[in-house]
């Protein structure tokens, strides 16, 4: 997932697990928010939430990014299963949601059985049924009109497959292929669900717990403006106009019954959501902690300016810190960098730590060469072209006039534009041009800057770009990002911003995702990705770590690792 | 025109006379008398001297103080604006260059007092960054002062010319194009560059034109107010009896307005430039808070106040230096301009 998804980083088992626990563990300074159970919360009162990045698809089939995902999980679409409200490692064990439990598996990991809880009720008291979760699911496969969304349904499912290895059915709009989609998800009772997936996915009940995976009423569902008015089986609906640019207002939804729901405490009366502030403005306003900023949260993190206020002071014992699972990378263009040289002579001429420096220092992350976060069982710590976290123009310099170039070779880096990033892209504008390349810097619009880049014909040839595991495997990592097949189509390259579609590394995916012992499919996971950043595609820079500051009566906050290591909006009361 | 002694003309009509510029014009030595003209004693008239308006201006400006200082400081910084970009080639001053070691502190701050200020650093560097701040700061002054002063001069062509005009010509001339100038000054000037922008300015927005837009915005919506002042001053000058003679001398309507016309309000034209200049900065800053502003690495005055904004707790230095550079350039500006004022009324003398 982009920016804020649960991390599966704080992954249970082993020595990962003792490393993941201790550095997963956000430090909040309330002493009474053990997992958001217990304390002094109370019912009542309006949550107000501030943040700069609107949330630009509350569409389930189209939410892609981490603090949307958590924002319309905990209040508008419930999945069948949930990640709970707790801390650290404890976030990443997967329990029910609308599903009496984590579903039943076939001895193949390919058939998956799940029963829904009785009381599960859209707004307006009508039940949900396996009907609209079939609904809702078909509408991944309508990628002309459901863009930007997760992919995994398109590539799980077992639909038949046209000669270009894709999907043979274009959603539920187009119907092209209907009839086999349907027999992909069988619904024997309106209460009763199962899935037949194409290949064993021995972890399925943790995809399921994406938005993507969550039911939409056919009959409230419009196509691409359904952003604006997502219908709820949740705690929360909307009030009156949603924007995705400027935000709204989720009042009580008066048909979610919340003894169907182990998770959500819904304290709040009201949630007031706003997009749009710069961070710089969001934490100044935090800061002060006047008015309406006393009940206030956030899902942006700390900018650089506001590190050293945050972490001194009074202000300390309402915040909180966690590594949040989150790389930060570049991707360099295969299509408009096909030789393999001049990408690696881009890769070892980054320095990791200036780009750490930019961002804030050890408070906002630390360097990293892989793509997989170092929480997860996949990681592996090795230094892929021998120039350590400094990088050295120099050598990068020899390697592009080995290609036989002319230098300067013109490259253009694009990035989502803020302060920050502007900083860390003077850094790497610098050293690239160190090295020999001439480097136009194009910041882009943040609220539609993975649109820009994914477009063929827009993006560049080094883009930025941020990314979490959706759950806690290397399978979450590799194929969402790496496999040209599911993301790369005429009109859009989805998250493979690189446009890498390499066969036999798409056959290692495959080989991969078929292994059934999880050991060794991590280990599978860490060797392409140490192939494909050694093929100068993928220049992981920053593992990031998050600071956040909120409102003095904001009471069991806590930030949850699953999903990215945001504000549990499930447990977090103003009263 | 000259006037030697010799021709008869009175020394009184010597000094009424407007077109004898050179204040070291005198009255005719004395001593100096033509063949058979009575000896005429001129010491006592001999201090006198013939002074331009202009002239005369100047030396009123001369004995106010404060005017005189920010005149100073604006000749200042129009080299400085003009030189930075000279200092840079040469190396001297560098505005890019980041320098992530100088800032490892908490939250990347500078390490040191004052912005990480020393001896290469006279004011410090960027936090997280660690470019120079002073050659950010002379490097955005000459950006800023560029648009600026380009933008007045084309407030000033085209307010002028459309105020004299409309000043002169009456009528529906008058009417319409001042219905033009409410009409022009009636949009709101901030959101329709911003609004605009995407369209012009390509995507990347490239430096060359972002620089183009801005000016001529800044003009586009700024010269009604000039030409406002233009056309008030042209309606209560049309009537004076020097331009009735001219037209009764024949003089088409032409060489009254650039030959008579325009010369006479060259007065408010000057205030008014000297006022709107500093606003056109200020514009700057605020559209580069908006996100119209150049490309990293380049710095404007304003892309650098928008960065140092949110560390007015953490980094007070580098929040301070670009506010006070805007200000002195801002207050230098307008203190000069009511100077300029006083100066060029001749009324002021009384006061």
């Amino acid at each position: 997932m982009r920016l804020a998804r649960g991390a599966v980083m704080c992954l249970a088992g082993g020595i990962v697990a003792v490393l993941a626990l201790s550095a997963c563990t956000g430090k909040s300074g309330k002493k009474d928010s053990a997992g958001g159970s217990g304390g002094d919360q109370a019912r009542g009162g309006t949550l107000y939430l501030n943040t700069s990045r609107a949330y630009t698809h509350l569409d389930p089939q189209r939410n892609y990014f981490g603090d949307a995902i958590e924002f319309e999980s905990r209040t508008l679409a419930r999945t069948l299963t949930t990640f709970p409200a707790a801390e650290g490692a404890k976030s990443t064990e997967v329990v029910p949601d609308a599903a009496t439990d984590t579903g039943t598996r076939s001895a193949d990991a390919k058939t998956w059985t799940f029963t829904l809880k009785p009381d599960l009720k859209w707004q307006d008291g009508k039940p949900v049924t396996c009907a609209d979760f079939k609904y809702g699911i078909s509408r991944s496969f309508a990628t002309d009109i459901i863009t930007s969304g997760p992919l995994y349904a398109l590539d799980y499912l077992n639909v038949p497959r046209d000669s270009a290895d894709q999907a043979a059915y274009n959603g539920p709009y187009k119907k092209s292929g209907q009839a086999g989609f349907d027999k992909s998800i069988d619904c024997p009772s309106p209460n009763k669900i199962v899935f037949h997936l194409r290949h064993p996915v021995a972890d399925f009940y943790q995809t399921l717990t994406m938005p993507a995976f969550a039911a939409v009423r056919q009959d409230k569902d419009n196509g691409a403006k359904y952003d604006s008015n997502v219908f709820s089986d949740g705690p929360y609906m909307i009030q009156g106009k949603w924007d995705p640019v400027r935000g709204g207002t989720l009042v009580r939804n008066p048909n979610w019954v919340a003894t169907s729901d182990t998770v959500r405490k819904a304290y709040p009366d009201k949630i007031v959501v706003t997009f749009g502030e710069t961070a710089d403005t969001v934490y100044q306003k935090l800061e002060s902690n006047s008015g309406t900023q006393k009940n206030a949260v956030t899902t942006t993190v700390a900018p650089p300016a506001a590190i050293p206020t945050v972490l001194s002071g009074p202000m300390q014992s309402r915040s909180a810190s966690v590594t949040d699972g989150f790389i930060n990378y570049l991707s360099v263009n295969v299509v408009k960098v096909p030789d393999k040289q001049i990408r690696q002579a881009i890769a070892m001429a980054v320095d990791r730590n200036a780009y750490v420096t930019a961002w804030g220092g050890s408070a906002a992350g630390a360097p990293t060469n892989s793509l997989i976060s170092p929480l997860l069982k996949a990681y592996t710590k090795y230094d892929p072209f021998g120039v350590g976290d400094k990088g050295d123009p120099a050598k990068a310099k020899a390697v592009l006039q080995a290609a036989g170039v002319h230098i300067p070779y013109p490259i253009t880096y694009q990035y989502s534009k803020d302060n920050t990033q502007d900083k860390a892209a003077i850094n790497i504008k610098s050293e690239l041009e160190a090295a020999g390349f001439k480097v136009t810097l194009d910041g882009l619009n943040p609220d539609t800057y993975y649109d820009v880049v994914a477009n063929p014909k827009q993006t560049a040839e080094l883009t930025w770009a941020r990314w979490a595991a959706d759950y806690p495997s290397g399978s979450a990592v590799i194929p969402p990002l790496m496999d040209g097949r599911i993301n790369i189509s005429a009109d859009t390259l989805g998250n493979d911003q690189a446009a890498y579609n390499d066969p036999s590394a798409n056959k290692a995916i495959d080989a991969a995702l078929a292994l059934t012992d999880d050991a060794a499919q991590q280990q599978a996971w860490t060797a392409l990705d140490q192939r494909i950043v050694k093929e100068g595609v993928i220049i992981p820079m920053m593992a990031d770590k998050s600071l956040y500051l909120y409102g003095s009566n904001v009471k069991g906050y806590l930030l949850n690792a699953a999903f990215g290591g945001f504000v549990d909006l499930a447990v977090v009361a103003v009263q | 025109m000259s006037a030697p002694a010799s021709d008869g003309r009175s020394v009184q009509a010597v000094l009424d006379d407007p077109a004898a510029g050179d204040p070291a014009m005198s009255i005719p030595a004395a001593g100096d008398p033509a063949v058979g003209e009575p000896r005429i004693d001129d010491s006592a008239t001999a201090a006198i001297e013939g002074r331009s308006p202009a002239s005369l201006a100047w030396r009123r400006m001369r004995r106010d103080r404060v005017t005189m200082v920010s005149l100073g400081v604006v000749v200042l910084l129009v080299l400085l604006a003009v030189a930075a970009p000279f200092l840079k080639a040469f190396g001297v001053i560098d505005p890019s260059t980041p320098h992530p070691e100088l800032v490892q502190g908490v939250g990347s701050l500078p390490t040191g007092a004052f912005s990480g200020a020393s001896a290469d650093h006279w004011l410090g560097v960027v936090p997280g960054v660690g470019q120079d701040v002073l050659a950010r700061v002379l490097y955005g002054l000459t950006f800023d002062f560029t648009i600026a002063a380009a933008a007045t001069v084309l407030t000033v062509l085209i307010g002028t010319t459309i105020g004299v005009i409309a000043g002169y010509s009456g009528n529906w001339i008058d009417g319409a194009l001042s219905r033009f100038m409410d009409l022009v000054l009636a949009f709101p000037q901030l959101i329709m560059l911003i609004a605009l922008s995407p369209i012009f300015l390509g995507q990347p927005p490239q430096n060359a034109r972002v620089v183009v837009y801005l000016i001529i915005v800044l003009a586009v919506f700024g010269w009604p107010y000039l030409a406002r002042i233009v056309r008030s001053e042209v309606l209560s000058l049309r009537d004076l009896e020097y331009i009735e003679a001219a037209r009764s001398l024949g003089a088409s309507k032409r060489h009254i307005l650039w030959k008579e016309l325009l010369p006479a309000v060259r007065g408010p034209v000057l205030v008014y430039a000297t006022i709107i200049l500093p606003v056109y900065i200020s514009s700057e800053a605020a559209l580069a808070y908006l996100g119209i502003s150049l490309q990293p690495p380049f710095p404007t005055l304003g892309s650098v106040l928008n960065d140092a904004l949110p560390y007015a707790t953490s980094d007070t230095t580098y929040f301070l230096v670009p506010g006070i550079a805007l200000v002195i350039v801002v207050l230098a500006f307008n203190l000069l301009g009511d100077g300029l004022g006083d100066a060029l009324n001749p009324r002021s003398d009384r006061m």
